[in-house]
C-alpha cells in the first residue's frame, strides 16, 4: 500500500488566484481513501461533492449557468447528483456553438472569453482583450493563452480530436499535480510501476492529447529519471495536424482545399511510410538493450501502433523477452478502419512479447477521458479498477442514477478530491460500462476492493445511432 | 443481432407464420394461398429482438425486459424463384384497374377502422373466420398493436394509434386523378393543376437543356412522360425509421393497375427495424378482400447476398427503395451488376419506356425510385400573427408525429418576423410550448432517451449564456419538458447564416426539439437556408401563410417556385407535414412516375388551393381528432 507522501497530501482547495468564497474543506490524500470502509469513503466523497458543487457554482459561470437551468442552487443535496453532471462529449466543445467555428484561431478573443466562462477563476476582460488577432493555427493560439496565463501554470490539453473537433481542456498547476498523483498511485498500485523500470511510449513526446501527456508526467512521478524514459514517435503531434490527419474536419476556401487534397493524403502517406517504421524501428531499439540488461520495462502505446511493432516481430519469427515484472500498456481507442479488431491485437502482443520465464507478458488496458484527472488500470483479471477517490456511477438513458451491484449503462463520475479547482469534476461519460461496485461479493477476482468496469464492457455510445435512422446533413 | 433455426410456434394472425404474444410477432407478409407453400420450404426462421425501440444485445442488454422478437423465413435461392413466379401467376386471378382500386379503397379504410378498434377490445365481427377464430385473431392483433409495435420500435402506443386513426393516411381517392396528369414540357415553366386534384405541380428538370425547353413555344405540345406502360414486377426496400414504409410502397406498386394492366407483383423487403406494422395490415386487408393482396409478399432478406440480390432486382421492372443514402447506392451498385443498369429518374438522364419481358428475367433497365435521407422544415408566415393557437398546434404536430424520426417531420420552424422590434417569434415559441405540453399527454414521446433531450437542452441553455450573448438564443422549454424549443435569433435576418450552425441545428432536431429561426421575408428561406443544403436532402415545407379568401397568391407561387428549384418536392398545408399524400410528390416522384419515364428532375407539389382555409380544415380535423380520441390521461 503507498501512502501518501508529503507532495501527495493536496489541499483541494489549495486556489491561490481567487479568495475562497465558502468555507475551506478538509483535505485529504488520494492515496488515504484506500484505507477507508466503504461508509467513510462514501461521507467523505458525498461531503467534497457538495463542497465542490457550491464552490464551483459561485465561481464557475458555465456550471451554475447549466445547474441553474436544471432547477439546482447553491446548496445541493444528494438527490441533486444527476443534474450535477455534465456531458463530456459537450463541455470542452462547447466553444464550437459558441463561436461558430471548430476553429478557435480565427475568434481568439471569443474563444478565450469562453474559456473564462469555464475555469472557476476571475479572469479579468482585459487578458481576454488582448488575444484580437487570428492565430495561424490553434496551436499557435494555444501556446499564447499558456502565455498569458503563465502565472496560472496554465496548461491547454485535448481530447484524441479524431473527429477533428477535439475537446479543449484547460489545466492549472494544482490539477496537473493531483492528475499526476492520480496516475503515479495507479500506475503503482495496478501496474506495479517502480523507479527501476524503463518506460518506452510509442507516442509523440510531444503532444496536447491529455492521456498521452499524464501519462508521461506520471511515470516521470514515479521517479523514473529522464534518461529511462524515451517516445518513439519522432515528430510533435500538434492538434492541427491531428485534425488534418484524422482527415474530417478542414478548413474553408482554399487553405481547406490544400488540407483535404495534399496535406492530408501527404501526412497519411508519411506516417505509414515513415514516421510508423521508424517508431517501430527505435522502439526496437530501445528494447533489445532493455532485455539484454534484464531491465523491467514498461511498453506503453496505443493497440495500433503497439501491434505494429508486435507484427514486425512475429513476421520475422521474433520474440522479444523481457525481464518479470515488465508489462505492455495500452491506452486510447481504435481506428475504425483497422482491420484487427482488440482482442485478436492483445493476442499478438501477448505472443510477440514474453517475459523471460516464457510466459506471455502482461498486457494492460488504461481507461481514461481527456477531462478525468484519474484512469482506470486493468488488473490481471481484465477488470478496470477505478481510483477509489472518485466517485463512479452508471446513467440511464434518462440521466437518472442506477442502483445495483452490477449495473450497466453511461460511466458517470464526481472527483471532487482529484478534480483540482479550475471546473468542477462532475461529468457524464458518453461511454455504456457495466459497472461492479465491488460491494457485497462483487469484489474483482484479482483481490482488488472498490469499484471496477467489467472487462470488455466499454462501448462507446453514438446517439444517431441510438435514435434510429433520421437523416444528418 | 437476428439469429436462425428458432421455428415459432403456428399462429392465425398475419403471415401464418409465428405465434403472437406480446414477446413475439412476424415480421413478414405472404398470401394466404402461397403461405404453406412457401414457408414449407423456409431452410429455418431468423429473428431479431427489440426492446423500446433498441436492438437488443447491439443498443440494449441482450436480456432487457420487455424485448419483443420479430421472426421470418429463411428461404432458400429457389424458393425466391418460386415465390415470384407464384405472385406473376396470381396476377391473373385478381381484379384490374379501376375495379381493383375501388376495391381497394373501400378496403383500406376498414382495415384500419378494424385495427384501430382492436386496440380497444376484441372485436365480434362479420367475416369468414368463425367467430371464436376471430376473437382469438383480433385478441393477437391487439397485442401487436398495444404491446408488441410499441416495444419493437419505441413509438408510444398513442402514437401508432393516433395515426391509424386519422383517415388522411388511408385516402387513396387522389391516385386515379394522379394518374390522368398528361403534362407537356411546360410544365418545366410554370405551375399547373395536378388533374382536378387541389394544389398545383411543377417539373424542375435537371439539365439546362430541359429548363429552356419548358420556355420554348414548340415544346408546349411535348408530353413530359413516355406512354404509361405498367411494371409486372416491382421491388421494394421498406426503411424502418417510422412504421408502414414497406406498407406505402406496396400501395404505391398496386396503384400501377390504374394503367389498365394488372396489378404487378410487389415484393417488399421488410426493415429488420420495423417489421411488424406493415404485415400486420396486409393481414387484415386480406381478411377484408383477399384478392387485394394476392400478388404482394413482404419479406426480410439479407442485402449482402449478391446471388440473390441479383436474382430478385434482375426481374424486377421497377425498384422503390425507402432506405439509408448508403443502402441506396448498394441498390444502385446490385442494380447495376444485376444485368441491366438502373434508370434513376430524378437522378440522372431519362430511359425510354420498357418492354418487360414476360420471362423470368428482364431485358431492359428497371426504374429505380430512390428515397434517401431528407429533412423537412415548417414556415409561418408574418400574418398569422393573430392566429399563433392554431398555427402552433399545427406545426406542433409537424414535428411531433414520428418524434422527428421521419424524413417528413419539421425540425426548423422559420417564423417571418415584421421588423426587428417583432415579437412573434417569442410568441410563437410560447405558443409552441404550451401546445407540446399538451401533445405530451395524448401523443407522448416514445422511448427515446430522455438525456438526449437534455443533452439538447444543456448546449442551448449554455448558448444562451455564452459570452457576447445578447439574447440571441433563448430556450424557452424547461429542463423537465419531454421537448426542445429554442428561439435562435443569432443570424440577422436577411443576413447570410452560417452554414456549420445551421447544420448542427439540423441536427440537433431530433426526438422533438424545434428550432425557431427569424426571418424577415419568406424567400429567405428558399435563398439564404435551404440553398446552404444539398437538393438531394430537401423534401417537404409544411406551411402556415396566408390570409382568407387569398388562394395561392403570386407571392406564394414565386416562394413555392424558388423552394422547389433548391428541392423541395412538397408543399403542404401546417399540419399535415406527417400526413402525406400518395397522389402528389414524394420526393419528386408522381404516382405517374410509376409506369413512365421523363427527363431528369423533380416534381414539387403544392397540396392546397388555399392556404388560410386549408389550415383552419385541417385544425378542426385535428381538434376534432385529439378531443375524440385522446384524452389526456390522469
Amino acid at each position: 500500500m503507498s501512502r501518501g507522501s508529503t507532495r501527495s497530501r493536496l489541499h483541494i482547495l489549495r486556489h491561490h488566484h481567487a479568495p475562497a468564497p465558502v468555507a475551506r474543506p478538509h483535505t485529504r490524500a488520494l492515496a488515504d481513501f484506500w484505507n477507508m470502509s466503504s461508509e467513510e469513503r462514501w461521507t467523505s466523497l458525498l461531503a467534497g461533492i457538495l463542497e465542490r458543487h457550491t464552490y464551483h457554482y459561485q465561481l464557475n459561470k458555465a456550471y451554475r449557468n447549466t445547474v441553474a437551468a436544471r432547477g439546482v442552487g447553491s446548496h445541493a443535496t444528494p438527490d441533486d447528483l444527476p443534474r450535477l453532471l455534465r456531458p463530456t462529449a459537450q463541455t470542452f466543445k462547447s466553444y464550437i456553438d459558441a463561436l461558430g467555428t471548430p476553429f478557435p484561431q480565427d475568434d481568439p478573443r471569443g474563444f478565450v472569453e469562453w474559456l473564462a466562462d469555464q475555469l472557476s477563476l476571475d479572469v479579468s476582460r482585459e487578458r481576454w482583450e488582448r488575444f484580437r488577432s487570428p492565430y495561424r493555427s490553434l496551436e499557435k493560439l494555444l501556446r499564447a493563452i499558456e502565455h498569458e496565463f503563465r502565472d496560472l501554470g496554465l496548461e491547454m490539453l485535448t481530447s484524441s480530436g479524431t473527429s477533428g473537433r477535439a475537446s479543449i481542456i484547460p489545466r492549472d498547476v494544482t490539477s496537473t499535480e493531483l492528475t499526476v498523483e492520480s496516475f503515479y498511485l495507479a500506475f503503482q498500485r495496478y501496474f506495479g510501476m517502480r523507479a527501476d523500470h524503463r518506460a518506452i511510449f510509442m507516442m509523440p513526446r510531444h503532444t496536447r492529447i491529455a492521456m498521452a501527456r499524464m501519462a508521461r508526467f506520471s511515470v516521470e512521478r514515479v521517479g523514473l529519471t529522464p534518461d529511462r524514459v524515451h517516445f518513439t514517435i519522432p515528430f510533435p503531434a500538434y492538434p492541427d495536424q491531428v485534425r488534418i490527419r484524422a482527415g474530417r474536419t478542414f478548413r474553408m476556401g482554399l487553405r481547406g482545399a490544400l488540407e483535404r487534397f495534399l496535406w492530408h493524403p501527404t501526412m497519411r502517406f508519411l506516417q505509414e511510410k515513415l514516421v510508423d517504421p521508424r517508431a517501430v524501428e527505435k522502439a526496437l531499439t530501445l528494447l533489445i538493450p532493455a532485455a539484454a540488461h534484464g531491465e523491467r520495462v514498461l511498453l506503453f502505446g496505443s493497440l495500433t501502433h503497439l501491434h505494429a511493432l508486435a507484427l514486425h516481430l512475429l513476421d520475422r519469427g521474433q520474440r522479444m523477452r523481457l525481464a518479470p515484472g515488465s508489462l505492455v500498456g495500452t491506452g486510447g481507442g481504435m481506428k475504425e478502419t483497422y482491420p484487427v479488431g482488440p482482442e485478436e491485437i492483445r493476442r499478438d502482443l501477448q505472443e510477440a512479447f514474453l517475459s523471460t520465464d516464457g510466459s506471455p507478458l502482461p498486457v494492460r488496458d488504461v481507461y481514461g477521458m481527456a477531462e478525468a484527472n484519474w484512469a482506470a488500470m486493468q488488473c490481471a483479471e481484465g477488470n478496470y479498477h477505478v481510483p477509489p477517490w472518485v466517485h463512479v456511477v452508471t446513467v440511464d438513458d434518462d440521466g437518472r442514477f442506477l442502483s445495483g451491484i452490477r449495473t450497466t449503462g453511461l460511466l458517470a463520475f464526481f472527483d471532487p478530491f482529484g478534480g483540482g479547482d479550475l471546473f468542477p469534476a462532475f461529468f457524464r461519460s458518453a461511454d455504456r460500462v457495466t459497472l461492479l461496485t465491488g460491494q457485497e461479493g462483487s469484489r474483482c477476482p484479482c483481490g482488488e476492493a472498490g469499484a471496477y468496469l467489467e472487462r470488455a464492457s466499454i462501448r462507446r455510445v453514438d446517439l444517431v445511432g441510438e435514435a434510429g435512422c433520421a437523416a444528418q446533413v | 443481432m437476428a439469429g436462425e433455426g428458432v421455428r415459432p410456434r403456428e399462429s392465425r394472425v398475419a403471415a401464418g407464420g409465428p405465434g403472437v404474444t406480446a414477446a413475439e410477432a412476424p415480421g413478414f407478409w405472404l398470401p394466404r394461398h402461397l403461405r404453406d407453400r412457401i414457408l414449407a420450404q423456409a431452410s429455418g426462421w431468423a429473428t431479431t429482438r427489440f426492446a423500446r425501440g433498441r436492438e437488443c444485445g447491439l443498443e440494449c442488454p441482450a436480456d432487457e425486459p420487455g424485448a419483443v422478437t420479430a421472426c421470418w423465413p429463411v428461404l432458400p435461392l429457389e424458393s425466391w424463384t418460386d415465390l415470384l413466379d407464384a405472385l406473376a401467376e396470381a396476377r391473373s386471378r385478381v381484379p384490374q384497374g379501376e375495379e381493383f382500386w375501388q376495391r381497394l379503397q373501400a378496403a383500406l379504410p376498414q382495415a384500419a377502422q378494424r385495427l384501430a378498434e382492436a386496440r380497444e377490445e376484441v372485436l365480434v365481427a362479420e367475416g369468414r373466420a368463425p367467430r371464436a377464430e376471430r376473437q382469438a385473431v383480433d385478441a393477437e392483433r391487439q397485442v401487436i398493436m398495444s404491446e408488441a409495435l410499441p416495444a419493437y420500435t419505441g413509438f408510444s402506443e398513442a402514437m401508432i394509434g393516433a395515426m391509424l386513426a386519422t383517415p388522411e393516411l388511408w385516402d387513396l381517392r387522389g391516385m386515379a386523378a394522379s394518374f390522368g396528369y398528361r403534362p407537356s414540357k411546360a410544365q418545366a415553366a410554370r405551375w399547373g393543376r395536378l388533374t382536378d386534384l387541389p394544389g398545383r405541380v411543377r417539373f424542375f428538370p435537371e439539365h439546362l437543356l430541359d429548363k429552356i425547353a419548358g420556355y420554348v413555344p414548340v415544346a408546349w405540345q411535348m408530353p413530359l412522360f413516355s406512354s404509361p406502360r405498367a411494371p409486372e414486377l416491382v421491388v421494394g426496400y421498406g426503411a424502418g425509421n417510422v412504421p408502414g414504409t414497406a406498407l406505402i410502397i406496396t400501395l404505391l406498386a398496386l396503384a400501377t393497375t390504374l394503367t389498365g394492366s394488372p396489378p404487378p407483383a410487389v415484393l417488399v423487403r421488410n426493415s429488420r427495424r420495423e417489421p411488424l406494422f406493415s404485415p400486420l395490415v396486409l393481414s387484415v386487408l386480406e381478411e377484408v378482400d383477399e384478392d387485394l393482396v394476392a400478388t404482394v409478399a413482404v419479406m426480410i432478406w439479407d442485402y449482402d447476398d449478391p446471388a440473390l440480390q441479383r436474382n430478385l432486382l434482375g426481374r424486377a421492372d421497377l425498384v422503390l427503395a425507402a432506405a439509408g443514402d448508403e443502402t441506396i447506392a448498394s441498390l444502385e451498385k446490385a442494380l447495376k451488376e444485376s444485368g441491366a443498369p438502373p434508370a434513376a429518374e430524378g437522378q440522372g438522364a431519362a430511359a425510354p419506356a420498357t418492354a418487360v419481358p414476360a420471362g423470368p428475367a428482364r431485358a431492359a433497365a428497371a426504374r429505380f425510385h430512390p428515397h434517401g435521407h431528407k429533412v423537412s422544415f415548417a414556415v409561418v408566415g408574418q400574418e398569422m400573427a393573430d392566429s399563433l393557437d392554431i398555427v402552433s398546434l399545427l406545426t406542433a404536430l409537424d414535428s411531433a408525429y414520428w418524434d422527428q424520426f421521419g424524413c417528413l417531420s419539421a425540425r426548423i420552424h422559420f417564423v417571418e418576423k415584421a421588423d426587428p422590434g417583432d415579437w412573434i417569434t417569442l410568441d410563437y415559441g410560447e405558443h409552441l410550448v404550451s401546445w407540446l405540453r399538451r401533445l405530451a399527454q395524448v401523443l407522448p414521446r416514445g422511448a427515446w432517451p430522455l438525456r438526449q433531450l437534455q443533452d439538447t437542452f444543456d448546449r442551448y441553455k449554455a448558448l444562451e449564456n455564452a459570452p457576447g450573448a445578447t439574447g440571441a438564443v433563448r430556450v424557452v422549454s424547461s429542463y423537465e419538458d419531454p421537448f426542445v424549443v429554442v428561439i435562435d435569433e443569432r443570424e440577422t435576418p436577411g443576413s447570410r447564416p452560417d452554414p456549420y450552425a445551421f447544420a448542427t441545428a439540423i441536427n440537433d432536431c431530433q426526438g422533438r426539439v424545434i428550432i425557431i429561426r427569424p426571418v424577415y421575408d419568406l424567400m429567405e428561406v428558399p435563398r439564404l437556408y435551404l440553398s446552404l443544403l444539398p437538393s438531394h436532402s430537401l423534401q417537404s415545407l409544411s406551411v402556415a401563410v396566408g390570409r382568407p379568401g387569398a388562394g395561392l397568391t403570386k407571392e406564394f407561387l414565386a416562394f413555392a417556385t424558388a423552394c422547389g428549384a433548391q428541392g423541395v418536392t412538397a408543399i403542404r398545408v401546417a399540419g399535415r407535414g406527417a400526413l402525406p399524400q400518395l397522389a402528389y410528390s414524394w420526393d419528386g416522384f408522381l404516382p405517374l412516375d410509376l409506369v413512365s419515364t421523363r427527363p431528369a428532375g423533380h416534381f414539387t407539389t403544392i397540396e392546397f388551393d388555399s392556404p388560410y382555409e386549408a389550415l383552419i380544415e385541417t385544425y378542426k380535423a385535428h381538434v376534432a381528432r385529439i378531443g375524440a380520441h385522446h384524452h389526456p390521461r390522469p
